[in-house]
């Protein structure tokens, strides 16, 4: 069975020496082996050029108007929030003397977590080979570059006096000081600027024979224009083809281990305190198999309505929907697992304040309801997965991953408030509320989250184009006569 | 194409121009295109390229080139970056020294 022929059909075994059930056995082990296409129907490299540019070529849709106008009224509630927040000061938040980090700091890692997926997907699938990840890792890396712009907000205006966060960077100030190496949230600073910086950069080189292929094709002249400069006057030569290749994969390298450390950084902020529910080892993996978690989630919520409202359907299959989903139920194994750690560590630790912290305050105490319902939607709900009907369900899944979602918001609450809001001495013990400012703030950064997604489907290939066409069968120089397909008419110049 | 630019022209398409400026040639496949670039590499032809609007995989060893220099600038890049970083964090730290009294 190649490699590159997964419709063609095996070579069968002797029937005649085997029994009805063991024929059929086979027949179902051979079918399961089979590898499914990456583009299913049989579609051919032009068809997949056309569908995916039809997306930017054809005149915008209405829904598409009515969402960026949703998107856009949503942003602004950040918009208001910052501008309250900057202009009386952090009061207007619900942070108080015991819990002096809540929604801020739950947000700035529920919206990083988000962005890993994308990473994941486009660098480490890339280099395991897992070729299927052509099909989706453009929309993921969008929602990485996005969603870590939505993170970025909230280290930019908690520090209280905005205007001194350059005090951030090491920059020579006014009182010699220089930043903290030794503190994590240095760290954060470095860590967070340099996986934004990096996935632009790697999402942007994927972008370039697809920039090109649209400057080609593109009748709109403004738009060619963008697509001119941004292509960087790519020709699609063997030459450029060969470095292009090699450097796709340094940056996926450089992703890999930059999700690594971004989220052992962010993760590190909580860990090196002494604070019960934070100081423990296990964070550093904790925070990286829950940040491919929420960021596989959002991505279900991403692609299944993008595969049928533009009907790309033979691009982003069903095969793509279950991988996804099995990635959930795996994470949401693991997380489980880190869930029951952190309990066991709690016992053999033998510290009162942490036994106290995990087994008291963080199931019957006030967030009690928080955890319960963290542990029903990240540890019981994506059980669901285990069901081959339901991973191939898209609308089905697109419902589920809704509560992981939700799930791994909580979990960052749970962590954050309810670790510090009982703190060493009980007379300084508080509750945290968040305020409407907060509350704004958090729902608009969903705005601006799908704001800059809405724009991007609108006027860049969502999907790799050619990434996409070279995964097709015909696509590999020696593939058998019966799979190859001749491309457009010589001379039509079709791209 | 010839009537547009008659300095270039796809084989099969007209008259030959007088002055011979590139000869190129369209193939239907990436078969097709990767048996040809074997031979003509095999003929030692230089300066010459193969287009194609995805990455054909081997192709670049059909056409003998050598291995791409990317890494070299990564590697430079990356030394770059460690070397800055060191000194920074380094160069901070030491405007303190001095400052112990």
């Amino acid at each position: 069975m190649s490699y590159f022929t997964p419709s063609t059909k095996p070579a069968r075994p002797r029937f005649d020496l085997l029994t009805k059930h063991e024929e059929d056995e086979i027949e179902r082990a051979q079918r399961e082996i089979t590898r499914e296409p990456y583009v299913t129907h049989n579609r051919d490299a032009v068809w997949v050029g056309d569908r995916i540019a039809s997306v930017i070529e054809n005149p915008t849709p209405l829904w598409w108007y009515i969402a960026v106008s949703i998107a856009g009224g949503v942003a602004s509630f950040t918009a208001l929030g910052i501008l309250y927040l900057i202009s009386t000061g952090v009061g207007v938040w619900g942070e108080n003397n015991s819990a002096n980090w809540a929604w801020d700091i739950t947000n700035f890692v529920f919206w990083i977590g988000i962005g890993h997926a994308g990473t994941m997907i486009a660098a480490i699938l890339y280099l395991t080979r897992q070729r299927w990840a052509t099909g989706i890792n453009r929309a993921a890396e969008a929602m990485t570059v996005f969603a870590v712009m939505c993170a970025g907000i909230y280290p930019g205006v908690h520090v209280g006096r905005v205007w001194f966060a350059w005090y951030l960077a090491p920059i020579p100030n006014g009182n010699a000081i220089w930043p903290n190496f030794r503190s994590p949230l240095l760290w954060d600073v470095f860590a967070v600027s340099t996986y934004l910086s990096v996935s632009i950069m790697f999402w942007y080189v994927g972008l370039i024979p697809d920039a090109a292929a649209m400057r080609d094709r593109i009748k709109n002249k403004i738009l060619k224009y963008f697509y001119a400069v941004l292509c960087l006057g790519w020709r699609g030569s063997a030459r450029q083809w060969a470095n292009y290749e090699f450097c796709y994969l340094m940056l996926a390298g450089i992703a890999t281990l930059l999700v690594i450390t971004t989220c052992t950084v962010v993760s590190s902020d909580f860990s090196t305190s002494v604070v019960p529910g934070w100081h423990g080892t296990i964070f550093l993996p904790y925070f990286g198999v829950g940040a491919i978690y929420g960021g596989f989630c959002m991505l279900i919520t991403l692609l299944v309505p993008l595969r049928e409202l533009y009907k790309l359907r033979d691009i982003i299959t069903l095969r793509h929907i279950d991988l996804c989903c099995r990635f959930v139920l795996l994470m949401a194994l693991l997380i489980s697992y880190i869930y029951l750690m952190e309990f066991f560590v709690a016992y053999v630790g033998g510290s009162p304040n942490e036994r106290f912290t995990f087994y008291r305050d963080r199931i019957f105490g006030p967030y009690g309801s928080t955890w319960l319902c963290m542990l029903i939607f990240n540890s019981f709900i994506p059980m669901l997965f285990w069901s081959k009907k339901i991973r191939r369900n898209p609308w089905l899944a697109f419902g589920i991953v809704v509560f992981p979602s939700i799930g791994m918001w909580l979990e960052r609450f749970v962590i954050i408030v309810s670790s510090v809001h009982r703190d060493f001495l009980p007379s300084s013990w508080g509750m945290f509320f968040p305020t409407y400012v907060d509350i704004l703030t958090f729902t608009g950064t969903f705005g601006v989250f799908f704001l800059m997604y809405l724009l991007f489907i609108r006027f860049l290939p969502m999907i790799a184009i050619a990434e996409i066409r070279a995964v097709l069968p015909e696509a590999n120089p020696h593939a058998p006569p019966t799979v190859i397909k001749n491309g457009a008419e010589p001379g039509s110049h079709h791209v | 194409m010839s009537e547009i630019n008659p300095l270039v022209c796809a084989i099969g398409s007209g008259p030959m121009p007088k002055k011979l400026y590139a000869v190129g040639a369209e193939f239907a496949n990436p078969k097709e295109l990767y048996a040809a670039a074997e031979k003509v590499r095999d003929r030692g032809f230089k300066g010459w390229d193969c287009y194609t609007p995805y990455y054909i995989h081997g192709l670049d060893k059909a056409m003998g080139l050598k291995k791409s220099m990317v890494g070299l600038f990564t590697f430079a890049g990356g030394l770059t970056g460690l070397t800055g970083g060191f000194l920074e964090i380094g160069g901070t730290n030491l405007t303190y020294i001095g400052d112990e009294e």
